[in-house]
């Protein structure tokens, strides 16, 4: 399935762009408001930090192996074997990437749009519109992103400056009340979702540009941080930490309050949808980098009609067994998900790293 | 020597891309030497059509020199044949004494074609295939006796409809004329607003049994080889009866399945020049005003040729109306169904209880609302259109009776019903192009909303976008350039840009040394105009 589709440096910008916005904006707000509440900007900026450093791994290894994904570099760098388990640690990762965004749009459309829906109906709409883009190859995703992520930021700019209107700037403080070892701490969890990024491993060989893959990796993440930061502002200046905290979708909350001219309200489910169409492209991104992984780890490269099917039938088990409620989610989310995601993040890649400069020094 | 062989091979098949177009073969029998004989064979050819008519003479007032006229009559002109064929050979000939003693059954073909024919094409041929092919397009065959070779005339002269507005693509500014029936009037027009050579018009016959002129056209330089190629091939895969309209040649070379067409067609010889001359290649048929033009992209359908002759501030607005009327048109039967029974939410309170109110008393839920009503509209367009014109007046009335006040005082339908199939009627008309995709993608949007709402909607709306992304028209991404976005592209998209701005041609349908339009950027200065 690796073709010679080619991706425009534009495109892997909104790609990426697209594939964290779409799940960051739901339930994140809330963990990071209660973990940080004022110094949230403070959190997001460490945490662009951190993630800028996963995406220079990225980079450099991409630069080694220009023509490889990182699937298949681990084969290269760690020998057949472990190379496979590698790969396969990855595949797994990027498919747990796609269910987390996928549980946490669920759980949104299911308590909030249409209560009594049942939530399977959802993930089966979602996971066969996704299978069938998947399908029809990276070009093709890479094209719908370029037309919903201008969206998704034209909403969230009708959305910050509409709101401008409710801020009370005395919310905002106090500032830098926590110590500095509790911001590292709670950067964890913002570098996690951020660190969907690492997805671009699977994409850098098709992108056209290489001189270009670094400044796109780093816009991407630094317009998401900077997106989610004035935004996650706007929310504790609009509805105070207090209340923000307690509620499950904070930014919704935000939306709600927006009334303008007595004429422009309920406009949240209007927005919000659109942030849906956003995780849309982040599923259908980490199920077609998954299969794409599951190809090149176990070599059957013809089978990619049927892999795709296996993947999206797989996820969807997963996302209708997996979490007996929102609150195990939730706790999952917080207290598992950031180490996880530091074990294959940060120890996996710098391994890779490391190995791929010792191969080097080497030959 | 494998490789070799391959190589051939491959050189074969490339030397076949190239040239693309079917030769037409000359083969079979020919001619006989006696006038009787052709005759004979030509009789039984035709068998007893009626049409046919065969006009034995002596040439320059000699019984020795028999010859013979076929022509289908109706497809030629009498005057053309009497002036041009029959007059100088029969009468003019005579006045040459010594020429006519010269003529021998040698060089007979020669002098005539030469000499004494003066008509503006003159073939001569000794294949029976060639000739029968002539007579059926309007040409008029000469059969002289002892010779085996004939003489095709061009005669062709019908009955067609002029040149008159397209009733089509109307514009308050811009030329008004339009394409018509005849292919080579059609390849004039065109050429009419190209004077170029660069202008290129290449020819084929198609249809088993019709064989139609089909006819592409380019411009060398700004066209793409390759695009120019793929066109030939695609249309030299075709093997039918007749190709009666080119509606037939699209489904034919489309490249994949889809309710939304990837083909452009028009009316306008301007449309199609100003499409020719960004690089796309026009496909005239015989028969039909409609040219089809390829690649057509999405953007294209959201464009009329006024857009270019008027001024372009306010085109950027409309084009965005229609951008808004595609929306209305598509998803408002959808938004109406989710807003009733999914999401009242939405709306304002107030509008909440009007609407309410309005539904009141109506026996069935907001879904079959709008496919009874939907249904109906959909009928009454169809009646519309195919009605003869005299019964359209008792048509409007009982349709007005039909979806209007009637029907809501009835109790049938609600207020807002009336207004939401109104507002997508109305719009649909915004967007001629598109006007067969409209339909089915409406009543898919108002099947994804009345089973999961708002969110049917937008999972709707992903599938449909995927599927836009997903299709090519001529290898060319649909969706261009705003997916894959192209900045100069957009300038003719997003907003339409003063001419002197759109300095390239557009970049995924031209090779490179074609991109650069000759004008340079000549921005309009505030120059104050000196007082005369």
């Amino acid at each position: 399935m690796l073709t010679d589709e080619r991706i425009s440096t534009r495109q892997l910008i909104f790609l990426l762009f697209c594939l964290a916005i779409g799940s960051m904006l739901f339930t994140l707000p809330k963990m990071m408001i209660n973990q940080a509440q004022q110094d949230v900007w403070l959190v997001l900026l460490l945490s662009l930090f951190f993630d800028s450093c996963f995406g220079v791994i990225i980079y450099v290894l991409s630069l080694r192996h220009p023509n490889q994904t990182m699937v298949q570099y681990c084969e290269t760098l760690f020998g057949k074997w472990l190379g496979k388990l590698a790969g396969l640690v990855f595949v797994i990762y990027f498919a747990g990437i796609s269910i987390q965004i996928l549980m946490v749009v669920v759980d949104y459309l299911a308590t909030v749009m249409m209560p009594e829906t049942p939530k399977l109906a959802f993930s089966l709409l979602i996971l066969l519109i996704c299978a069938y883009t998947v399908d029809a190859g990276l070009e093709v995703i890479a094209r719908v992103s370029e037309v919903i992520a201008p969206v998704i930021v034209g909403s969230l700019c009708l959305i910050i400056t509409l709101s401008i209107n409710n801020v009370h700037l005395e919310y905002l403080e106090p500032v830098f009340q926590h110590t500095f070892g509790e911001i590292v701490q709670s950067s964890f969890l913002p570098t996690t979702w951020l660190g969907n990024l690492i997805v671009a491993g699977m994409l850098l060989p098709q992108h056209n540009n290489k001189h270009k893959t670094l400044l796109a990796i780093l816009a991407a993440t630094t317009a998401i941080v900077v997106g989610l930061m004035i935004i996650l502002v706007e929310t504790i200046a609009v509805i105070g930490v207090n209340l923000s905290s307690t509620q499950i979708y904070p930014i919704y909350r935000l939306v709600q309050m927006i009334s303008v001219g007595d004429f422009l309200e309920h406009v949240e489910s209007l927005l919000v949808i659109i942030w849906v169409a956003g995780s849309f492209i982040g599923v259908i991104l980490t199920n077609y980098c998954s299969t794409l992984g599951l190809e090149q780890v176990t070599g059957l490269t013809h089978k990619h009609r049927l892999l795709t099917i296996i993947n999206g039938g797989v996820l969807l088990l997963v996302t209708t067994l997996a979490f007996p409620s929102v609150a195990a989610r939730q706790y999952f989310v917080v207290n598992t998900l950031p180490y996880l995601t530091i074990m294959v993040e940060g120890l996996l890649l710098g391994l890779l790293l490391l190995v791929s400069l010792l191969r080097l020094r080497q030959s | 020597m494998l490789e070799l062989l391959k190589r051939m091979l491959g050189y074969r098949r490339l030397a076949d891309n190239t040239m693309g177009v079917k030769q037409q073969k000359v083969d079979g029998p020919l001619l006989n030497g006696s006038l009787e004989k052709n005759l004979a064979v030509l009789q039984t050819r035709f068998a007893n059509s009626t049409d046919v008519v065969y006009r034995q003479f002596k040439l320059g007032f000699n019984a020795k020199n028999g010859a013979a006229l076929v022509y289908i009559d109706g497809i030629v002109s009498p005057a053309l044949v009497n002036d041009t064929i029959l007059k100088p050979l029969m009468f003019e000939l005579t006045q040459e004494t010594n020429r006519l003693k010269e003529l021998n059954h040698n060089n007979i073909i020669d002098l005539l074609q030469n000499y004494a024919l003066p008509n503006n094409s003159v073939e001569n041929s000794a294949y029976l295939e060639e000739i029968i092919a002539g007579i059926l397009s309007g040409k008029t065959a000469l059969l002289l006796d002892g010779t085996h070779m004939g003489l095709l005339i061009n005669t062709k002269g019908w009955e067609s409809r002029g040149v008159e507005k397209a009733e089509t693509e109307n514009v308050v500014r811009g030329p008004r004329e339009g394409f018509n029936e005849t292919i080579g009037v059609n390849v004039a027009l065109l050429r009419r607003k190209i004077k170029s050579t660069n202008l290129r018009i290449e020819s084929l016959t198609m249809g088993r049994q019709s064989s139609t002129t089909v006819s592409i056209a380019y411009v060398h330089d700004i066209a793409n080889p390759k695009l120019i190629t793929e066109v030939k091939l695609r249309l030299a895969k075709i093997d039918i009866d007749a190709v009666l309209e080119s509606g037939y040649i699209e489904q034919f070379i489309e490249d994949q399945l889809s309710i939304f067409p990837t083909i452009g067609n028009s009316e306008k010889p301007d449309v199609v020049a100003g499409k020719v001359l960004e690089g796309r290649v026009a496909v005239f048929v015989d028969g039909t005003p409609f040219v089809l033009t390829v690649p057509f992209l999405f953007s294209e359908a959201l464009q009329s040729a006024e857009d270019y002759y008027s001024r372009p501030y306010s085109v950027t607005i409309v084009r965005w109306i229609r951008v808004a009327a595609l929306f209305i048109t598509v998803l408002s039967p959808a938004l109406y169904i989710s807003l009733e029974s999914f999401q009242p939410d939405l709306l304002p309170t107030l509008l909440v209880v009007t609407m309410a109110g309005a539904r009141e008393g109506i026996p069935y839920p907001a879904y079959v609302e709008v496919f009874i009503m939907g249904v109906i509209f959909e009928i009454m367009r169809e009646a519309g259109v195919r009605m003869p014109r005299p019964i359209g007046q008792a048509v409007s009335i009982v349709g007005a009776l039909v979806l209007g006040e009637a029907a809501v005082q009835a109790g049938l339908i609600s207020n807002t019903m009336v207004i939401v199939v109104a507002l997508t009627a109305i719009a649909s008309f915004v967007l001629v192009p598109l006007g067969d995709s409209i339909i089915i993608l409406r009543i898919f949007f108002a099947l994804s909303a009345m089973f999961m709402g708002l969110f049917g909607i937008l999972a709707g709306m992903i599938l449909v976008l995927v599927h836009l992304a997903k299709l090519r028209s001529f290898g060319v991404p649909y969706l261009y350039p705003v997916a894959p976005g192209n900045v100069q592209g957009l300038k003719d998209v997003l907003i339409k840009a003063p001419v002197w701005s759109m300095q390239t041609r557009p970049a995924l349908l031209t090779p490179l040394a074609g991109r650069r339009r000759v004008a340079k950027a000549a921005k309009p200065k505030n120059e104050r105009s000196q007082q005369p």
